[in-house]
């Protein structure tokens, strides 16, 4: 249903997205992920047609964007990331404009206005002037003009961006709704959305197609060893040592030690470590009932045990940070080989933007899973072994 | 060409759900009625009265005629829904004409409301000869259509009505009296002559004149066409980067 082969756009000398290449199959959603300013709507935009690409080839419903651009946007639904409101209409004069503009036929066109409606759940809203409508019904509205003339494609532009979580939910709900007739692409950097919602997963960073894979497979790739975490009161090098000991056991990390000792301790003047460690075992082994009984023969206390499977959030953070550190490599190899074009690489914009949005939608995503800095700090070194 | 009519509905429906339709024409028909009564005196006859407040009316028009169709693409541009229409069906020529005819359609209902002018004529007993009113409304309908289209190439150019406004008048001024102003009227040489050939005021004329001239006619048309073809490909180069 769409098909990129090497899109690539510049903006004067700096590339927004290079040879990006993916395909979408009738019915299926695909997420396409990337911290911001790495080019997801740029890739979006040449996908409808608003913006002419400097090379390659978008196919879009059995049309070229570049040849047949109106054929294209007649079967394609299309959800900026800021919302194409008219704040002066009513919802149901504007969805009647955009139906119109759409080429819905004038004989089923109110009914088609009135379903759509329904279907996104703003009907209560349906007279109402767009300008007095809260946000989370006006991403509704917007979802509505790209669904009402029932396009093959629909492509969406972060759609939940700004939405309290009740309205999260719902916009999720309408969106699978959509699935199955229709070929959608949802650009996000929430992740759990991705999770909940596609079936495959395209991640671009800075320009370029990192990942096109499934779900599932991408799990899978991120899965590798057993790891469990740990929260351990006791002697911090001995029980490095013992669990070392412990058979099974590949690798042991110890997280950052917690000296938030409580007032009563401090008062016993009794000093009590509280460990944390993140171990590692060999995949397919289930080392906790048996880890769990010798921590404790031993006298320590075991507070918390839980296996860590690694997030997609850790996934992406990884796949991420391995293609910085490759970008660092490219850029080493540049000056090297060819001083003039160092020039041109805007380099410093570019670390700026992706130092930055990693670990705000950790945070924001991953909640409490993240507040320990471990699982990121050994990432980085597995990396760097690499 | 449906499209067009669709974006027009739009636009019109737009002007009148803000105050800026009412504001203009209230204000327009408040000064150029004042102009009008100024005209009328016992000597004077109704085609004369007329002939005047023709051509002082597309003056008034080119100041306030900026404020309506700058508007149009400077505030989509700023709110993002020309990104709807551009990956719409629609072509980008089609939003422009709609833009455009949707201006032109409000200067009618505003120049069937100066209507009024005649009928008092009549009523204090003034005789018409109708053929330099028929064409002296042409004419200003016209001119006015050259302030539009300059008005709505300004809004291509920025997100900001005002600075579109500015830039619409200084250029709709330019374009009036370039002619009369830089050119000495004895002086006969290729550039006073295209300078003069290019300003809108010297076209006018035959139009309050009671004369049909095709010249004149297909002046204001193709610097109309020109002006709005220009608007396509500004807005197509803005969206490109």
């Amino acid at each position: 249903m769409i098909d990129v082969e090497k899109l690539t756009k510049y903006y004067g000398q700096r590339a927004a997205v290079r040879d990006v290449s993916f395909h979408v199959a009738k019915g299926e959603i695909l997420g396409l992920l990337g911290p911001n300013g790495a080019g997801k709507t740029t890739t979006m935009r040449m996908l409808t047609g608003y913006l002419p690409a400097t090379s390659g080839d978008a196919v879009v419903a059995g049309y070229n964007v570049a040849d047949n651009p109106m054929e294209v946007r007649r079967r394609l639904g299309y959800l900026p990331e800021t919302v194409p409101l008219y704040t002066d209409m009513t919802v149901r004069a504007y969805l009647d404009f955009t139906a119109k503009l759409r080429g819905v036929p004038g004989k089923g066109r109110k009914s088609r206005v009135e379903e759509v409606m329904e279907l996104c759940r703003i009907s209560e809203v349906k007279n109402k002037v767009i300008a007095k409508i809260s946000r989370g019904y006006r991403q509704r509205v917007g979802l509505a003009q790209a669904i009402v003339h029932n396009p093959q494609v629909i492509i969406l532009d972060e759609p939940t961006v700004g939405l309290d979580p009740r309205q999260i939910i719902e916009i999720r709900q309408v969106i699978r709704d959509l699935a199955g007739g229709h070929s959608l692409i949802l650009s996000t950097h929430i992740l759990p959305e991705v999770s909940t919602l596609c079936d495959r997963v395209v991640i671009i960073n800075r320009g370029r197609v990192l990942v096109d894979k499934t779900l599932a497979e991408l799990e899978q790739q991120g899965a590798g060893n057993e790891r469990l975490r740990l929260e351990i009161r006791g002697p911090a090098q001995q029980v490095q040592i013992f669990l070392a000991s412990q058979p099974g056991i590949l690798q042991i990390e110890q997280a950052s030690a917690d000296n938030a000792e409580s007032d009563v301790d401090m008062l016993a003047r009794e000093p009590r470590e509280l460990n944390r460690f993140m171990v590692e075992a060999a995949p397919g082994i289930d080392l906790r009932e048996q880890l769990a009984k010798a921590i404790i023969g031993q006298g320590w206390g075991l507070l918390e045990m839980r296996t860590a499977a690694p997030s997609l959030e850790e996934i992406f953070v990884r796949l991420i940070n391995t293609d910085e550190a490759a970008e660092l490599e490219d850029e080493e190899a540049d000056e090297l080989t060819d001083e003039d074009e160092e020039l041109d690489e805007p380099e410093e914009e570019d670390t700026l933007n992706f130092a930055k949005p990693a670990p705000s939608f950790l945070q924001k995503a991953a909640g409490e899973e993240l507040d320990e800095p471990a699982p990121t700090k050994k990432l980085e070194k597995k990396d760097n072994k690499k | 060409m449906k499209n067009t009519y669709y974006i027009l509905q739009r636009e019109l429906y737009a002007y009148f759900a803000s105050p800026i339709a009412y504001v203009i024409m209230g204000f327009f028909l408040a000064f150029s009625g004042v102009l009008f009564s100024g005209y009328l005196s016992p000597t004077s006859d109704a085609n004369t009265v007329m002939r005047q407040w023709f051509s002082v009316s597309g003056f008034v028009m080119l100041f306030i005629g900026a404020l309506l169709p700058t508007r149009l693409i400077a505030e989509e541009q700023r709110t993002g829904t020309l990104e709807l229409l551009f990956t719409s069906p629609v072509r980008d020529w089609e939003v422009v004409l709609g833009k455009f005819l949707a201006t032109v359609a409000l200067f009618l209902l505003l120049v069937v409301l100066t209507f009024y002018y005649l009928v008092a004529l009549i009523v204090l007993g003034g005789q018409f000869d109708w053929g330099p009113i028929l064409t002296g409304y042409v004419g200003l309908i016209l001119l006015c259509s050259v302030f539009f289209a300059i008005g709505l190439m300004a809004s291509a150019f920025t997100q900001s009505q005002a600075v579109a406004a500015v830039i619409s008048i200084i250029l709709s001024l330019f374009l009036w009296i370039a002619g009369p102003l830089f050119v000495r009227q004895s002086e006969d040489n290729w550039w006073a002559n295209t300078l003069n050939f290019l300003s809108l005021q010297p076209h006018i004329d035959s139009f309050s004149k009671g004369v049909f001239d095709l010249r004149d006619i297909v002046f204001y048309l193709s610097i109309i066409t020109l002006f709005l073809v220009i608007t396509t490909q500004v807005l197509k180069v803005r969206r490109a980067d």
